[in-house]
């Protein structure tokens, strides 16, 4: 084997996976491990308890190491949790070059100068991502080198969280004891598993709807224009039902999963669903319809929420490809009519692309996070580094 | 036949303003009960009955704002409290939610007065938005809590009173928001005690308050002189309490009390019956009734209680039930199995309880959004 395996750790709001990739002929990831458990310890995608969620994250390793027959010692880590939020910078330096022509070493230097960006002191710099160049007053150049200008621009979008929650991640995983190479955004892995290059082209979004969080990731003109995440997922979900018909979480859950809609279907008037016995309960019946009035609101407001965000961004505008749903309630029913009505663009479930090997992996939406950070892992965490992770995270292990 | 019992109570600080406004101007308004912490309050209301609870915790000072505290205060005496609903068929409960008293010892008293077999009508005031997200919240956790227990919740979001108002000092503003829910309540109770020449008995309202959906919509309007229906079909239609008429096409049942002097024409009904038909949904039920004041000249008001559904498995709704003896044993049974669903203690937030708010844009996302939109939940 030319490349070794890298191994992809999510530590999720409802569980926690660890997946074995092995690089192909052609750029073709192979899952040749996986690992699975229930998490406990992590609520909205943040760490809240260390020593339960390390546990979890020790079996799901083992799990792993067993299944892809490997031993693992370091692990690239996704991460999540409402504080991820993106911005842009532009940085501008004067072209040093002769005749005013823009080379390698005036590149570099905007780049750094677009990088620095001033952050509050509890944030740091998760990702920085180039998006255009802008030379003198001409907009959206991708390739400056050679060409004229007295000043060189370039926008960059930077994302960023907050460091002590980034920091717990990390922690927990070397509580394990495991190595950390490398972290990303989970909303950004989730999108390199599952788009296309036309739809990257084109103009699309990623949402992740996650069991604690709702990351989001928008192309538009080949680049990234904007990212983040929401504290709302899943979760939020089952607490939603719970409250309103007063039934424990366990069986809310089990009513989201076997009888959700995320649009309120005529069809459900005046139909009941019952809600077994429990201990402690002694079981009722319940609207249907009243249960996807629940689900309705709650997911229609997570849609519009980030819709607001794009939209004050002036970036809706600029995406022609539709909207990729991924994560575990993507599977939920009427959440693709939903956010075609929201959003006003065709909708699809995103599957992870240019992967093979586990079926029960490979083919559901739930796992494109961990996936993606597969892809992530070698596209850039061996060689050269075009995102410039690197200087931030060892700020954030050697910390 | 038998006289129904009214009784309206004022609970905490808001609630005790509203009745003490009743009182003061609708001579002839069945009993008045006024229930606060705060001696302060209860010293200067007009209601017949007064009741100071949780004097021992609070040392008549009222809860500043503690739900918990206002809840203990109610449990403490809730012996109290219990007596002061024996032998009342309806009782329309008076809250404004966003205090200690208010949303901490309301769901407590309105669970002692259904458990007394009456059926409970609850008008929740929400604060404005300028009191604070806290309040804000504090209230989202009330009507979480109450539309749990009352037989019907009628939420009124001082916001949408701004209209009302216009524009007038601090104190004006709150006792004009209390003289428009005043006013509605007002025409609640005298279409059942008092009616005109279309009534709308007890029994009507029952099917309606028990068919109709957990959380209410309250819309008011009022014109005086010439031009009085125009202007209070002005208010109903376009103003925001019915979310400019939004909340009519979108509601289940409607129920609609029009109130006005001697003077009061078959032509004025009329015109008010046909503007509100013609923007509801084509199946949604609509009841009406008339209110009769001779005190009253020269002006007309309308009430208007939208319900966001409607099930009709409960009761055959369509005729009038008939006046039996066995009513208030149907309302013991209804008390009854209402205590099987209690079992937990709704709490705002679930299982967010403990951690960190997800705010976005000034909104607690935790809190289940049908909650904070108001959204009617059949059970």
């Amino acid at each position: 084997m030319a490349v070794p395996p890298i191994v992809a750790l999510e530590i999720g709001t409802s569980k926690i996976v660890a997946l074995v990739g092995e690089m192909r002929e052609g750029g073709h990831v192979m899952i040749t491990g996986m690992g699975k458990h229930p998490s406990t310890g992590v609520r909205k995608g943040e760490i809240t308890d260390l020593e339960n969620a390390g546990v979890c994250v020790r079996t799901a390793l083992e799990e792993a190491e067993e299944t892809g027959k490997v031993s693992i010692r370091q692990v690239h880590l996704a991460i999540s949790g409402g504080h991820i939020q993106s911005l842009v910078n532009r940085g501008t330096v004067p072209v040093q070059g002769n005749d005013g022509e823009i080379t390698q070493e005036d590149i570099d230097q905007v780049m750094e100068v677009a990088r620095a960006v001033n952050l509050p002191p509890d944030r740091d710099v998760l990702h920085t991502i180039c998006q255009h160049f802008c030379i003198d007053d001409q907009e959206m150049v991708i390739q400056p080198e050679g060409m004229e200008g007295v000043k060189l621009s370039l926008d960059m979008l930077v994302l960023h969280g907050v460091r002590n929650r980034l920091r717990n991640a990390v922690r927990v995983v070397r509580s394990v004891p495991m190595e950390v190479q490398d972290v990303a955004f989970s909303g950004l892995c989730s999108a390199l598993a599952v788009l296309t290059p036309e739809q990257k082209a084109g103009g699309v979004i990623v949402i992740d709807l996650g069991g604690g969080t709702t990351d989001y990731v928008a192309y538009a003109d080949n680049v990234v224009a904007a990212a983040g995440a929401l504290g709302v997922g899943g979760d939020h979900i089952t607490n939603d039902i719970a409250l309103a018909f007063n039934i424990p979480l366990s069986h809310a859950e089990n009513l989201k999963r076997d009888s959700g809609n995320a649009v309120i279907d005529s069809s459900s008037t005046g139909q009941k669903i019952s809600v077994p016995a429990d201990v402690g309960f002694p079981g009722r019946s319940i609207s249907l319809r009243s249960l996807h009035t629940v689900m309705s609101s709650r997911v229609d407001e997570v849609l519009r929420t980030i819709k607001k965000h794009l939209v004050s961004q002036d970036i809706l505008n600029h995406v022609g490809a539709g909207v990729v749903l991924t994560g575990g309630c993507a599977h939920m029913r009427g959440i693709v009519s939903l956010t075609e009505r929201i959003f006003g663009l065709p909708c699809m479930i995103g599957r992870p692309r240019g992967v093979s090997g586990l079926m029960s992996v490979t083919e559901t939406p739930e796992f494109a996070t961990c996936i993606g950070m597969v892809q992530y892992g070698f596209k850039y965490s061996r060689g050269t580094r075009s995102t410039g992770i690197g200087a931030l995270f060892k700020k954030l292990i050697g910390g | 036949m038998h006289e129904r019992k009214v009784s309206i109570v004022g609970l905490g600080g808001g609630g005790c303003k509203v009745v003490d406004w009743i009182a003061r101007t609708c001579p002839g308004a069945p009993s008045i009960a006024a229930i606060s912490t705060d001696m302060e309050v209860l010293a200067s209301s007009h209601a017949t009955a007064k009741l100071q609870i949780g004097t021992v915790r609070t040392a008549g000072l009222g809860t500043g704002g503690d739900v918990n505290l206002g809840r203990l205060a109610a449990e403490d005496d809730i012996e109290m409290v219990r007596s002061l609903f024996e032998g009342i068929d309806l009782v329309i409960f008076v809250v404004a939610l966003g205090g200690g008293t208010g949303s901490g010892a309301a769901p407590v008293v309105l669970k002692a007065a259904r458990e007394a077999g009456a059926l409970t009508l609850c008008f929740a005031v929400l604060p404005f938005n300028f009191e604070g997200q806290q309040k804000k919240e504090c209230a989202e956790q009330g009507v979480l809590a109450l539309r749990e227990i009352a037989d019907a919740l009628i939420v009124v979001p001082n916001e949408r009173l701004f209209e009302f108002i216009g524009v007038s000092n601090v104190a004006d503003s709150f006792e004009k928001a209390d003289e428009v829910i005043s006013d509605g309540i007002a025409s609640i109770w005298k279409l059942v005690m008092r009616p005109g020449f279309i009534s709308l008995d007890f029994a009507h309202l029952q099917a309606i308050v028990r068919n109709g959906g957990g959380v209410c919509t309250f819309g008011y309007g009022v014109g005086v002189g010439p031009g009085r229906v125009e202007a209070a079909l002005k208010s109903i239609l376009e103003g925001s309490l019915l979310e400019k008429g939004e909340v009519l096409a979108n509601a289940r049942s409607l129920l609609v009390s029009i109130a006005g002097g001697s003077d009061l024409t078959l032509k004025e009904i009329d015109d008010v019956m046909k503007a509100i038909s013609a923007r509801k949904q084509k199946d949604a039920k609509l009841f009406m009734g008339t209110v009769v004041d001779n005190d009253v000249h020269d002006r007309i008001t309308i009430t208007v209680i939208a319900s966001e559904q409607w099930s009709s498995d409960p009761a055959p709704v369509k005729a009038p039930e008939p006046e039996t003896a066995d009513k208030t044993k149907k309302i013991k049974s209804r008390a009854k199995d209402l205590q099987t669903k209690l079992k937990l203690e709704p709490t705002g937030k679930g299982r967010f309880k403990d951690v960190e708010p997800t705010v976005l844009d000034g909104e607690d996302f935790d809190i289940p959004t049908f909650v904070r939109r108001g959204i009617a939940i059949e059970r």
